[in-house]
């Protein structure tokens, strides 16, 4: 019965064969503008590490205090800042209150490869301790991370991108070979495999949509030598003249993250935090806002830094009101389409259809359109995103369809063809018998 | 025009009427909203930054060595940029406007300011021949003197003693009074005051498109030999060779060197403005999927309704009811429909921003966009339905006297 109703609806489609193009082809643009919003919102809110996400905090630490104001405000309440002071950071990492502590920061150097043919080029090196690989299981290629001693002792030493390690060696395992940056030697202690979270969530101020860095040096070694910062500095109060004074000062540039096991670990951590909070305090520090001094989970985190821009949302709440004035009118067009088709809905009720056969043999018809619709969507949607990425390549990684969004593109348009059918395909089957006959 | 009859056939007809109703509300509130952003958006990329953007370019240097190595090696990179063919002017800097990273720094006014307030300014440092490079436009006072560009000691707070600041920071500090020869204060503890204004220019933006204080900048006579750039201007038509040749030349005094972040004005320009051009465009594009969406559902309800009232039009025609008649019958009747959609989508488009402006931080939409979203949906029903009116002004009155 089925294969045939959509016998009948097909050769309905062909009827009219440019209203029914025009119906699929709304129902498609309709479908495909909500699915090019979603998709690229859905990827922009993934979560960047699944299976750890919970367990990773960011190091709130609130000693902000311009005129007794907050660092900022994130739906109406005030929000710690983005990032810390070097004795804060410091004091935390010595503390090693956390199953992991990572203070990290983001410099530039010089690239100086000593292949013929390569000019010297400015890099983006992340300066961290390394627990900061195992910490977001950053996957390596060759080697591994320079040892907690190495860090102590400020060792010359580097992990190259996957990228970078092409660039300089052609692809060969480097790893104790020497690279120079900005006048000089480091070793490879490590290359690092393909990684590129999206967002890049463990560095939120130096671009969210960024690729990560393509170095990665000793922190301690960053510090000593007064690398040149590649993020925001942001002070509240003049750091005074001279280094020393600097480092001891309240601006903010290094970032934080602590990885906490379970609800016992979190809660003790915070318990910490809140003494370190009153030893400040004690020590004539500000602190004013003790609560905001605390381990922030990723997730959390993610959407205090507005991660998804507004942007996005605003293109989705469109786009899905596009999609409901699609659904209006695949109704609108049905209705006028069956109900033209009177004249033969009564010769059939006459001659003993029943309304439920009716009923479903116009949902189906509109099914079918909405099948079609769906098609049409899909390639739609496809060439959206191709859109989309050539709009902002900052959202090129999101910008791209995989098969749970492939199968919700096609629900979704079924189900707004089937929905835009339920009215008409009901006004159709409700039409009287003697009526129609007499009329025409 | 009698509307009553129009009215009782709709009532006919409540839920076609009121699909296409609707969907003329929803689309309202959509393109009232969305052209709103279009129109807001494309200011914003509009705005002058005051500079001659077609013809400049910056790029970074990394000089090594001591101070004093680094200060002599940039004096003499500078040196060999200025005369590069095509290079009308150039000058070590900091920032440039639209470049996207840059200084800023709290400004404060001096023991004589009075009435006036504080600011937030962005820092650019330069020499006495970066207004000309820049093209600025000098409304008040003068220009830096050679002997008052210094060199900036690591680490100390920048104090100039002179500044020259736009005409929009001058206003903010000042209001009408006349900002040359005022004392104001930058990047320094409350209180300390030190910095006179020499100058201001009618405009220079900032180097962040989405901050606060878009036109409050500041000139200082600085160097800096920490992380500093090159701000070049070349002949008009002549950006893109000249690029080339001051990379070359660079290149040609130590090759083992690094010329970093080489951009031009406009590049920067269309980075700032990425996301706002994809809004833009975006926007645009659902703005005319809808109309046409809209305008096929239209079509389509009218075109039913012709066909199903051709007997009643044969008869009206064979009462004397002229062809201009029922084509404003039709008329009327879409214009009724939009009537209802436009009272609704009204009310929608104002929820709809109201929503949007809580949950988004969009602006709230200026009560005209509504008007102007009215007449487009009304303009828009009336061209859709314009066809089929046609044809049901062409049935022949003759069609009622035969059987169907």
């Amino acid at each position: 019965m089925f294969a045939y109703y959509v016998r009948i609806a097909l050769l309905g489609l062909k009827r009219q064969p440019v209203l029914s193009a025009l119906m699929v082809l709304a129902i498609g643009v309709g479908v495909a503008t909500a699915m090019t919003a979603l998709t690229v919102l859905q990827r922009l809110g993934a979560d960047p590490i699944p299976h750890k996400s919970e367990r990773l905090f960011a190091l709130g630490v609130d000693n902000w205090n311009t005129n007794g104001n907050s660092w900022g405000e994130v739906d109406g309440k005030a929000v710690a800042p983005d990032l810390l002071t070097h004795k804060d950071a410091m004091a935390l990492l010595a503390a090693d209150r956390a199953r992991r502590t990572v203070i990290a920061y983001s410099v530039s150097v010089a690239v100086q490869p000593e292949k013929e043919g390569l000019r010297p080029y400015v890099a983006a090196a992340r300066a961290t301790v390394p627990d900061f690989f195992p910490m977001f299981d950053v996957p390596f290629l060759h080697g591994g991370p320079w040892s907690e001693a190495d860090e102590a002792g400020r060792a010359r030493m580097v992990v190259l991108s996957k990228a970078t390690n092409e660039r300089l060696f052609g692809g060969e395992n480097s790893v104790g070979r020497r690279i120079r940056l900005s006048d000089q030697y480091y070793t490879v202690v490590g290359v690092l495999d393909a990684w590129a979270p999206r967002p890049k969530y463990y560095d939120l101020s130096t671009g969210a949509m960024n690729d990560p860095e393509p170095l990665f040096i000793p922190l301690s070694l960053a510090i000593a030598e007064d690398l040149a910062v590649n993020g925001n500095i942001s002070c509240w109060e003049s750091p005074g003249e001279g280094r020393a004074s600097f480092l001891a000062s309240e601006c903010i540039w290094l970032n934080g993250w602590v990885e906490l096991p379970d609800d016992a670990a979190v809660a003790a951590f915070r318990d910490f935090l809140a003494g370190y909070v009153a030893e400040q305090r004690q020590a004539g520090r500000a602190f004013d806002r003790a609560h905001l001094t605390a381990p922030v989970p990723l997730r959390e985190w993610l959407h205090l830094r507005r991660v998804v821009p507004d942007d996005m949302r605003l293109f989705t709440v469109l786009g899905f009101a596009f999609l409901l004035v699609c659904l209006l009118n695949a109704g609108t067009l049905l209705l006028a389409k069956f109900l033209r088709r009177s004249g033969e809905i009564g010769l059939r009720r006459a001659v003993g259809a029943s309304k439920r056969a009716l009923f479903a043999q116009y949902l189906t018809e509109s099914s079918v359109v909405g099948f079609f619709g769906a098609f049409v969507g899909l390639l739609l949607t496809v060439g959206g995103l191709a859109g989309v990425r050539s709009l902002s390549p900052h959202w090129s990684e999101a910008a791209s369809l995989d098969l749970p969004m492939l199968a919700t593109c096609v629900v979704i348009a079924i189900t707004t063809s089937v929905l835009a059918g339920v009215y008409p395909a009901w006004r159709a089957s409700n039409v009287a018998p003697a009526v129609q006959l007499k009329t025409s | 025009m009698r509307k009553s009859p129009i009215l009782a056939a709709l009532l006919q007809h409540k839920v076609a009427a009121g699909l296409i109703a609707a969907q003329i509300a929803l689309t309202l509130a959509i393109i009232a909203n969305a052209l709103y952003i279009v129109i807001d958006r494309t200011q914003l990329m509009a705005r002058p930054s005051g500079v001659v953007e077609q013809e400049l370019f910056v790029l970074g240097l990394t000089p090594e060595g001591s101070a004093e190595q680094r200060r002599a090696e940039l004096l003499a990179d500078l040196d060999a940029v200025r005369r590069v063919p095509g290079v009308v002017g150039a000058y070590l800097t900091n920032s440039m406007p639209l470049s996207g990273g840059g200084w800023s720094s709290s400004v404060v006014l001096g023991p004589d300011g009075a009435g006036g307030a504080e600011s937030n300014t962005a820092l650019y440092m330069v020499d006495e021949t970066a207004l000309g490079t820049l093209g600025l436009n000098l409304v008040a006072g003068r220009n830096f003197e050679p002997g008052e560009v210094q060199w900036h000691e690591a680490e100390k707070p920048l104090r100039p003693d002179v500044v020259i600041i736009t005409q929009a920071l001058a206003e903010r500090m000042f209001g009408d009074e006349p900002a040359v020869g005022r004392m104001i204060g930058i990047s320094g503890v409350r209180g300390e005051v030190g910095s006179r204004v020499i100058g201001v220019v009618e405009r220079l933006v900032t180097p962040w498109t989405d901050w606060g204080r878009f036109g409050k900048s500041t000139l200082i006579p600085v160097r800096s030999d920490g992380s500093p750039r090159i701000a070049v201007r070349t002949r008009p038509d002549a950006l893109q060779q000249t690029v080339k040749a001051v990379e070359e030349a660079l290149w040609a005094r130590n090759p083992q060197r690094v010329v970093d972040g080489l951009r031009t004005m406009p590049e920067m320009r269309a980075e700032q403005h990425r996301g706002d051009r994809a809004l833009v465009f975006i926007m645009i594009a659902i703005t005319i999927c809808l109309l046409a969406v809209t305008a096929l559902g239209i079509v389509g309800q009218a075109s039913f309704w012709v066909t199903q009232r051709t007997r009643q039009i044969g008869v009206r025609r064979a009462l004397g009811a002229t062809r201009g008649q029922i084509l404003r019958y039709f008329q009327a009747e879409n214009a009724i429909i939009a009537g209802f959609g436009i009272v609704v989508g009204v009310t929608l488009a104002y929820v709809v921003n109201y929503w949007m402006a809580e949950n988004f931080g969009a602006d709230r939409l200026p009560w005209f966009y509504l008007p102007i979203g009215a007449a487009i949906v009304l303009l828009l029903g009336q061209v859709a339905v314009y066809a089929p009116a046609r044809r049901a002004a062409a049935v022949p009155p003759a069609i009622a006297t035969r059987s169907a």
